[in-house]
């Protein structure tokens, strides 16, 4: 009996899903009503069974050790950290609400965002506290400085300050400690500031010390912190005369309290003063930026021109201000500020200038002796510009040095930049035009490198063979034949002579020259390495 | 008890921190997709690098299985993706001839050896072995579209539905390369005897 196929071929799709299990009631009952009545499907459903069979007979691979380990350890570091939970355990608690909150990965960006921002603010305002007491530091420096120009209002005498220490112990030095610690400040001592590093509480010295520099607003603010008003001023003595020099000379060395590296107060620069030197200058722009508007309107001489300096400065090294009340005042000019002395501060725009700054530099204990000490700030400056200026030389040399290469180079490899690389030496410059073929170009750096032989590192000897070679390669066989013989009667120890040799001999076959071709032949018979191509060349001429 | 918690549960609970509900995941897939790598690729070694990088790139990159996705399906088609680019590496996608599978495969052993190496253990029964490599043959002799359907399906024990979205093909395609791949394993294995050990 002839089986109709067309009826087996929708059951046989089906047999995959009938081993399978995966056909619904009514279709296999379809299909194992079919398989019943014919033996072909029956002996083919029959294989595909025996086929599953052998496949389930057949052990699986086991696991390789280690990759559940190394998987698990790759998913727990995909979680966030402190996220995972104790095996077992489900989060709960706190942990399950924040989870629940802030686990949905399309937040989890958002989320390492803020707290990076919250990072950087919290860093900030760190930093800016510690440059506040960097900044007091300074200011209790120059408590000790003696002013000339001005009438600075008097100190309090000791006594009085001792009695207020004793009725509340001060957290900073008095006015006389300072003293005692600016006149010692090239044996700092562990009392010479007290609490040094980060102190946030001697706002009363601050006013009190920048009113010794200051106008008339500032005694109001210094007698408000220290409950004290002050009268008349204080002439420098001729005792502090020697104070001031031994300040001038320490104003040599820039880290002089500038650094949150100098701890103590102590005047050796550390390598912390390149890293602190910007905070701490924005830093102390503030009280004396802020101040200073004020005194202007009564001090005559130093005060009035910290403010252009301080703002010159900062407009250079400090445009973040580490807050808003360190920030330069720029809306509040000093009307009456006298005209800066010339040797007081540089201004922006001459600060630009290398010389101009290095000339600046020179001044610092001239400065000192024209318009009283400089003050930290102008010190400030100058360290930054010196700073500059030495890296402004490092470039320039080494661009120098780069130049002394370049200039070397023939106008002709200068007309092509895109060929030569400005750092590469002239000599392979030209060596990547020969390969090029473009031998113009390359005759062209190689003769002026002939010409100026210091310009590459390449031996002269070797120029000369190059030039001659790319000579002869060009079709000018008869300038490079010159070339040639001038090479061996220059350069009689030239590593590669003999190759010249046989180069020349080359040439002067070509140019017909059997005598001149013969002569450099038979010389290089002697030669070991050259010895057979010599003969050969001579057979051929002959 | 309750009824153990699905795949999607598991893998809900692995993203809110339970990093235990992972191992859970691994160890109800990483078996099937070893195996299932191990089918494609013929080698132990690369079908491991598989199935852990397909673990790693879940857990780094996890899918959104909100839209109805199976965990495994999803896991599947990841660790196929690799397959196939390991394929793609060997210029093996299709029809590699025998020979050279038989051949050396840079360190100079035999199939029979890999597999040996490649195995359980040097303990394996001979007769496991053998069996396993005439499988593993005839299966290296289907084309890669085939082999991958009928791997998922009979070892990954994966639905013709997930297996299709594995692969990315429609139902209907994978059940008729399925049924090719089986006519096919029916004539290579002809004279194996499933009772036999």
């Amino acid at each position: 009996m002839k089986r109709d196929e067309s009826r087996c071929e929708p059951i046989r799709d089906l047999l995959a899903e009938l081993i399978y299990g995966e056909l619904d009631e009514p279709s296999e009952r379809d299909v194992r009503r079919h398989i019943e009545d014919c033996p072909a499907c029956r002996k083919e459903l029959a294989d595909l069974e025996r086929i599953r069979a052998v496949m389930r007979s057949t052990p699986e691979l086991e696991l390789p050790a280690g990759l559940e380990a190394r998987v698990m350890s790759e998913a727990r570091q995909a979680l966030p950290a402190g996220e995972t939970a104790e095996p077992g355990s489900e989060p709960s608690g706190l942990r399950a609400l924040l989870s629940r909150l802030f686990a949905p990965p399309a937040l989890r960006p958002a989320l390492a965002a803020a707290l990076t921002v919250l990072l950087i603010a919290g860093i900030a305002w760190l930093l800016s506290e510690r440059r506040g007491s960097v900044v007091e530091r300074h200011l209790e420096k120059k408590t000790a400085e003696p002013v000339p120009s001005f009438e600075a209002p008097a100190a309090p005498p000791e006594e009085p300050l001792e009695e207020k220490r004793t009725t509340a112990p001060p957290p900073y030095p008095t006015p006389a400690a300072e003293t005692t610690a600016s006149m010692q400040v090239d044996e700092p001592t562990a009392s010479e500031q007290p609490g040094d590093g980060i102190k946030h509480d001697k706002s009363p010295l601050r006013f009190e010390a920048e009113a010794k520099d200051s106008s008339g607003l500032h005694d109001l603010l210094a007698s408000t912190a220290t409950g004290k008003t002050k009268a008349g001023g204080d002439a420098p003595s001729p005792a502090e005369k020697p104070v001031e020099k031994k300040l001038a000379e320490i104003a040599a060395d820039e880290d002089v309290g500038m650094s949150f590296g100098s701890v103590k107060g102590g005047a050796k620069p550390t390598s912390a003063a390149n890293t602190g030197g910007d905070l701490d200058l924005s830093a102390g722009e503030a009280p004396t930026g802020t101040l200073g508007g004020y005194a202007s309107t009564s001090v005559t001489k130093v005060p009035a021109k910290e403010p252009a300096a301080v703002d010159t400065a900062a407009a250079k090294s400090a445009p973040k201000p580490a807050s808003p009340s360190a920030a330069p005042t720029p809306a509040m000019p000093s009307p009456g500020a006298a005209p800066p002395s010339p040797t007081y501060m540089q201004p922006a725009a001459d600060m630009e200038d290398d010389e101009a700054i290095e000339a600046e530099e020179m001044k610092p204990s001239k400065g000192a002796g024209t318009s009283g000490k400089k003050s930290w700030k102008d010190k400030w400056a100058d360290y930054k510009a010196k700073k500059k200026a030495e890296k402004k030389a490092k470039k320039t040399k080494k661009s120098k040095k780069k130049g002394k290469m370049a200039e070397s180079v023939p106008a002709a490899a200068a007309q092509g930049p895109a060929d030569v690389d400005e750092t590469q030496d002239p000599f392979d410059a030209a060596m990547s035009k020969k390969k090029k073929k473009d031998y113009p170009g390359c005759i062209s750096i190689l003769s002026s490198l002939k010409k100026s032989p210091s310009s590459t590192t390449t031996s002269p000897a070797k120029v000369h063979h190059q030039l001659a070679s790319c000579t002869a390669s060009s079709g000018d066989a008869k300038k490079a034949l010159v070339l040639y013989e001038n090479l061996l009667a220059k350069h009689p120890s030239y590593a590669r002579r003999h190759q010249a040799m046989m180069e020349a001999a080359e040439l002067y076959a070509k140019l017909g020259d059997k005598k001149g071709a013969r002569a450099l032949l038979e010389k290089l018979l002697d030669v070991p390495k050259y010895e057979k191509k010599a003969k050969k060349k001579l057979e051929k001429l002959k | 008890m309750g009824s153990p918690r699905t795949d999607n549960e598991l893998f809900s609970l692995y993203l809110e921190g339970d990093a235990e509900a992972f191992r859970e995941l691994f160890r109800r897939h990483a078996r099937g997709l070893f195996n299932f790598a191990y089918r494609m690729l013929r080698n132990a070694a690369l079908a491991e690098e598989v199935a852990q990088e397909a673990f790693t790139r879940v857990v780094r990159k996890p899918p959104d299985l909100s839209r109805g996705t199976k965990f495994s399906t999803y896991l599947y088609s990841v660790g196929r993706n690799l397959c196939i680019d390991e394929l793609r590496k060997r210029r093996v996608r299709r029809h590699d001839p025998l020979d050279a599978r038989r051949g050396a495969d840079g360190e100079g052993r035999t199939l029979a050896e890999r597999l040996a190496a490649d195995g359980p253990g040097t303990d394996a029964d001979a007769m496991n072995r053998e069996l396993r490599e005439r499988i593993d043959d005839a299966l290296g002799r289907l084309p890669a579209e085939q082999r991958e359907v009928f791997t998922l399906r009979e070892f990954a024990d994966l639905p013709f539905a997930e297996v299709a979205q594995a692969i990315g093909c429609s139902e209907n395609t994978a059940k008729s390369r399925m049924r090719y791949a089986l006519e096919k394993l029916r004539v290579l294995l002809v004279d194996l005897d499933p009772e036999a050990p």
